[in-house]
């Protein structure tokens, strides 16, 4: 135990050394500054200069860890009015606390009186908060970028769905398979084929529809879900089983990822007379569970990105706290989509 | 003659029937499959048909494995939707391919 704190120690100065070493070459030359008489009397400049070196140090890495500690906290790009006031109130307590604290450590192993206490204090926070705006500065600078990063990132990834999504629909296969359902259709029952039809047009039309927006209500997403699944069930018929328990969900999902996680079942497994593909979509707490039986297809020459999970996984990364889980476990392949609530939407 | 159709989605086996039937008369559509495991088994346990109608994508893979399971000795007509596996079928025992939606000119064309 001992050793292990010693360890922490230890990393702490190393990690810190550029910092130790400046502020004990910085106190060492303070007393030049505001104590000449001290340069006739050894014992009181190494007195002041030890003063000084306390005071730099425990400023320097007391507001350095505060910062740190508040970043984590309250973090500026989420409430910046708050964080400034926090900054500066942890900050006068810090340093008022700490100097009154080493001034009477001082005043009290010595004879040597430090003077004002007030001007020690008054300039002490003058020089920490421009230093601590300085810091202020940079980070709120460095979050800021890493915010426009994070942005660009986002934007990047939901242009890529609405691609692979458009692709996925644009896609030959569906388009001509679906052509190719509907010619028997048109013989069989033309008020279905007619269905068909509207069906096939709404699905293309919320693709569209969807391009520019990051999320949709779970209601719009749903409707356009059952348009997709209309097709497919012409497709495949009675091999192709859902079971959907949806219908009091409220709030909001990216576009498209519930048809995503429902095409890659379809796609990745057999759906055939012997072997009905069912697919389980319901609400669990507050995320909406996609599921199935694996049945894997032996070869899958739909031509599968592999990357329609990874992309749903990612666009929630920005859009949730709650990561999307996928498991594919015990014969079950199972996604959990967490709702967003309207105002979590974006909020980075 | 003697037809068997494997072809996983059931409106377009029974578009294909009914052309079928409709231009040949006397023609017996064996069988519907719809999976590769299906079409091997049913190979495997009966008589060989005059020819067979083949979609490339099936429910529980592609076509193409069936070749790898049977000897499949008979003329095979590919139906696909979309014709990226067209080239690679001609290396299989194949006399045509046709397009999907399947055209009656064309289904005509091939007997």
């Amino acid at each position: 135990m001992a050793n292990k704190h010693l360890m922490i120690v230890i990393k702490y100065l190393k990690d810190n050394a550029r910092v130790i070493v400046i502020c004990i070459m910085g106190g060492s030359l303070m007393p030049l500054v505001y104590c000449r008489s001290c340069l006739h009397e050894l014992d009181n400049y190494i007195f002041i200069a030890l003063y000084s070196m306390c005071i730099w140090l425990s400023m320097w890495l007391g507001n350095d860890a505060l910062h740190h500690g508040l970043d984590r906290f309250l973090p500026w790009t989420q409430r910046p009015v708050a964080r400034l006031f926090a900054s500066i109130a942890a900050m006068l307590v810090y340093t008022i606390s700490v100097i009154l604290f080493l001034v009477w450590i001082f005043e009290t192993v010595s004879s040597y009186r430090l003077g004002d206490i007030r001007q020690t204090v008054l300039s002490t926070v003058i020089v920490t908060t421009i230093i601590t705006m300085i810091m202020t500065s940079r980070s709120f600078f460095l979050n800021w970028r890493q915010m426009a990063i994070n942005a660009e990132k986002f934007e990047r990834e939901g242009i890529e769905a609405k691609y692979d999504a458009l692709r996925n629909q644009v896609n030959p296969h569906f388009l001509f398979n679906s052509l190719n359902a509907l010619t028997n259709l048109v013989y069989e029952d033309q008020g279905k084929a007619v269905t068909f039809i509207k069906q096939l047009s709404d699905v293309y039309r919320y693709v569209l529809d969807t391009r520019e927006k990051e999320v949709v209500s779970i209601d719009d997403e749903l409707r356009f879900l059952k348009a997709y699944l209309f097709l497919q069930q012409i497709r495949f018929g009675d091999n192709l089983k859902i079971d959907m328990e949806l219908s009091d969900a409220q709030g909001q999902v990216a576009p498209l990822s519930l048809q995503m996680l429902v095409e890659n079942c379809i796609k990745h497994n057999v759906v055939s007379t012997d072997d009905p593909l069912r697919i389980h979509i319901f609400r669990e707490d507050e995320c909406i569970i996609v599921e199935n039986r694996v049945n894997r297809k032996i070869t899958n020459a739909e031509g599968s990105s592999g990357l329609g999970l990874d992309n749903i996984r990612n666009r929630y990364k920005f859009l949730s706290n709650v990561p999307v889980e996928v498991s594919d476990r015990d014969g079950k392949f199972i996604v959990k989509l967490p709702i967003l609530k309207s105002n979590e939407s974006i909020d980075h | 003659m003697r037809v068997l159709i494997i072809e996983d989605e059931a409106q377009a086996a029974q578009h294909l029937e009914r052309l079928l039937t409709l231009l040949a008369p006397n023609l017996l559509v064996l069988d519907k499959l719809d999976t590769v495991k299906r079409s091997v088994q049913w190979l495997k346990n009966n008589k060989a048909p005059d020819v067979i109608f083949m979609d490339i994508q099936l429910a529980d893979g592609i076509s193409f494995s069936i070749f790898e399971q049977t000897d499949v000795k008979v003329p095979v007509i590919f139906t696909t939707a979309y014709d990226a596996y067209a080239l690679k079928a001609f290396k299989v025992n194949s006399v045509d391919y046709i397009l999907k939606p399947v055209d009656k000119a064309e289904l005509g064309a091939c007997s």
